[in-house]
């Protein structure tokens, strides 16, 4: 699908730096705007442009890429974890071909580069290039619906009572950012055929009017969810989400078993992970979370995996794409009784991890019996230090003034004033005057 | 800013040396009328209202309204470093950190100069309504003094008893008992020596000794102290400070109940 690793901005930035094999190292500095690799869709026609739009989920101005033919594409980020720092070095088929062919005849001088042929420009990539950093934009395809969202559904309007409107109408709402895109007759037609996806439609006349419908909308998003699970989650998502969610504390168990109080504390020190996933569109990729052993056991039914499998790739789409306030709005929805999507109950999910809670409390409690030496004071009572110090630094004070106070005033503290009322009961409190 | 000048140091002296054995910390609010203080004892059985009017000084001195919280310990440690017949001065900033305090020598030209610091103080304020009291008795505060001191060594409490022949003090303790008994007096070459009794109402009320031999140290102040007592109301033992430039007033809570 990769058609060009071709950048975008070569053309503007300065001379990159090429790494000729033949001179001495003498590398030039790198360049202030180095350029930026792009992978796009080989389907996508000569018109395509990389535009602003605001994010649905945020939005903030991002840059997607639009094709008036093939739809719409975010561009994700991929980087290497900061970790790990990589670089990219960027050569073409054609580069490689000459080399080799240079290197089969022996001419070996490689001063006399061939010049690379007319089509290619003489700043590209065909002489190699390294990157510096190993970020990689790639186009991925997403739906237009997501861009409708916050126009048919504004923060402003949540609770009000939506109307059937056209979809002139609907785009009129909307305060620039996607209007220009309406130019385009195709991607028109696109998106008022995405709209309808996610609104109750009426007829009238000639033209078809709209309204939107938080059910028809948790359906499609049900579909996307279950696309995604059809092709399994990746596995990192797999891994974090689902397979630490899921895993059962080992302790416990043997415990129930023998009742042996030797435990391995690590084994424990997995928390639930069920925060949202981030809703940057950077994707840090890290293989090592490929390459984990499975080291505990899973042991929940196969519906209940698959009901968080659900569960995460739901939240995902929800979390990177939605607006906050209709992420909500659809979660009040699954969690009321009414919601009619089978895929979308989540309540088994929740008792097992309920239980599972349960166990990792307890799985706790007993590991803080066991080593409690080096764990005589959590970490989290802060705040409970802070009281007794406050305590002690009042106590203290307490014990100053008493040392200063007098000695009449010691000896009038022994006085039996037993029969004699406070003063407060015969005066009352004067409003303090300022 | 605060300056308030004050012929006599003394006066001054006297007033604070009357309240710390009472109270250990309190605060002097300040305001263009004058100096004032209220606080209560520990137990909170006990209060005391101060007042210095402006006219006291010469001259005074208040810009806005500031309230001194001061030790009185402290202060009395600063204070004793002042000859009575010091002239004493009393300032302060709008929102000070410390109280400052100048002595001058009246008649020779040494001048000493002290500063003590402030403390935050919560003190609550009441309010002390006029009270119409069943009897009035102003006797010389110095037989106040004698009858206090001596009916402690009887009992710790005494009994103040008010009819229209005269007020009776009595002492019930483990040793036996003793009363003092004053009449109407008038004299008219001391009248200092004067005993006034005013009644509406005959009043029998019980009080604790220590506490009114707490008050007679301000004896010093005034040559004569008023006693005022209602029935279920507390004891008002005024002091006036000197040609109506001031008071010092004690209020006591009576003892309720159980006679020992």
């Amino acid at each position: 699908m990769a058609r060009a690793t071709r950048s975008k901005l070569a053309a503007k930035s300065s001379q990159p730096t090429e790494t000729t094999e033949s001179t001495k190292a003498t590398l030039e500095p790198s360049v202030k705007n180095p350029p930026k690799l792009f992978v796009l869709p080989e389907k996508a026609s000569k018109d395509a442009r990389i535009i602003t739009l605001p994010n649905p989920a945020t939005s903030a101005a991002n840059r997607y890429y639009h094709c008036p033919e093939t739809g719409i594409y975010e561009l994700v980020k991929v980087a290497a974890p900061r970790s790990v720092p990589r670089s990219l070095l960027c050569t073409s088929q054609r580069a490689r071909n000459v080399k080799a062919k240079d290197q089969e005849s022996g001419t070996a001088e490689q001063s006399t580069h061939e010049p690379p042929p007319d089509s290619i420009p003489t700043n590209d990539f065909s002489k190699g290039y390294v990157t510096r950093s190993a970020d990689m934009f790639v186009a991925t395809p997403m739906d237009f619906l997501f861009f409708l969202l916050p126009i048919l559904a504004p923060l402003a309007t949540k609770d009000h009572k939506q109307m059937f409107l056209t979809f002139d109408d609907h785009m009129e709402k909307a305060d620039g950012g996607i209007n220009p895109l309406l130019a385009i007759p195709s991607t028109a037609k696109l998106l008022e055929s995405r709209m309808a996806a996610v609104c109750e439609t009426m007829e009238s006349q000639e033209e078809s009017m709209y309204k939107f419908s938080v059910a028809k909308l948790t359906t499609t998003l049900s579909e996307k969810a279950q696309a995604v699970l059809a092709k399994g989650l990746p596995p990192s998502m797999e891994e974090k989400f689902v397979r630490q969610a899921l895993q059962v504390p080992v302790l416990s168990v043997k415990r129930e078993e023998s009742g042996i109080k030797t435990t391995d504390p690590f084994q424990l020190s997995t928390e639930s992970q069920q925060s949202s996933a981030s809703s940057s569109t950077s994707i840090a990729v890290d293989d090592t979370a490929n390459s984990t052993a499975q080291s505990s056991s899973i042991s929940a039914p196969e519906e209940v995996i698959n009901l968080l499998r659900m569960r995460t790739a739901f939240q995902f789409i929800l979390s990177s794409y939605l607006p906050p306030h209709l992420r909500e709005t659809i979660w009040k929805y699954i969690s009321s009784s009414q919601n009619p999507i089978k895929e979308l109950n989540f309540t088994p999910l929740d008792t097992h991890l309920k239980h599972l809670d349960s166990l990792r409390e307890q799985a706790r409690a007993l590991r803080s019996l066991s080593d409690n030496v080096s764990r005589k004071r959590g970490l989290d009572d802060d705040e409970a230090i802070e009281a007794r110090e406050e305590k002690k630094r009042k106590k203290e004070e307490e014990e100053k003034k008493k040392k200063t106070a007098s000695r009449a005033v010691k000896n009038l503290k022994k006085v039996d004033t037993s029969g004699m009322k406070k003063m407060s009961s015969f005066f009352t409190k004067a409003v303090p005057k300022k | 800013m605060l300056e308030a000048r004050l012929e006599q140091a003394d006066n001054f002296k006297k007033v604070v040396e009357a309240i710390k054995d009472l109270v250990q910390d309190c605060n002097f609010d300040c305001n263009d009328s004058g100096i004032a203080l209220q606080a209560m004892d520990n137990s909170h059985v006990a209060l005391v209202s101060m007042s210095l009017k402006a006219e006291a000084f010469s001259p005074f001195r208040c810009d806005r309204n500031i309230a001194l919280g001061i030790n009185l310990s402290s202060l009395t440690k600063v204070l004793r470093a002042a000859q009575s017949s010091d002239i004493l001065t009393l300032k302060a900033e709008d929102a000070p950190d410390v109280v400052n305090f100048t002595f001058e020598s009246a008649d020779s030209d040494r001048i000493s100069e002290y500063d003590i610091k402030l403390m935050d103080i919560d003190q609550e304020h009441l309010g002390i309504p006029d009270t119409e009291y069943g009897a009035v008795v102003k006797m010389p505060s110095s037989e106040f003094l004698r009858i206090c001191r001596d009916l402690s060594a009887i009992s710790e409490s005494v009994t103040i008893e008010c009819t229209k022949e005269g007020v009776k003090f009595s002492s019930n303790g483990d040793i036996g008992n003793g009363a003092v008994t004053l009449r109407q007096h008038t004299d008219v070459d001391k009248p200092d020596k004067n005993v006034e009794i005013s009644l509406t109402e005959p009043v029998s009320l019980t009080f604790s000794l220590k506490y009114l031999l707490n008050f007679c140290k301000a004896t010093g102040l005034s040559s004569s102290v008023e006693l005022s007592l209602s029935s279920e109301v507390p004891l008002l033992v005024d002091y006036t400070l000197g040609s109506n430039n001031g008071f010092l007033r004690f209020y006591l809570a009576p003892k309720i109940g159980d006679e020992d």
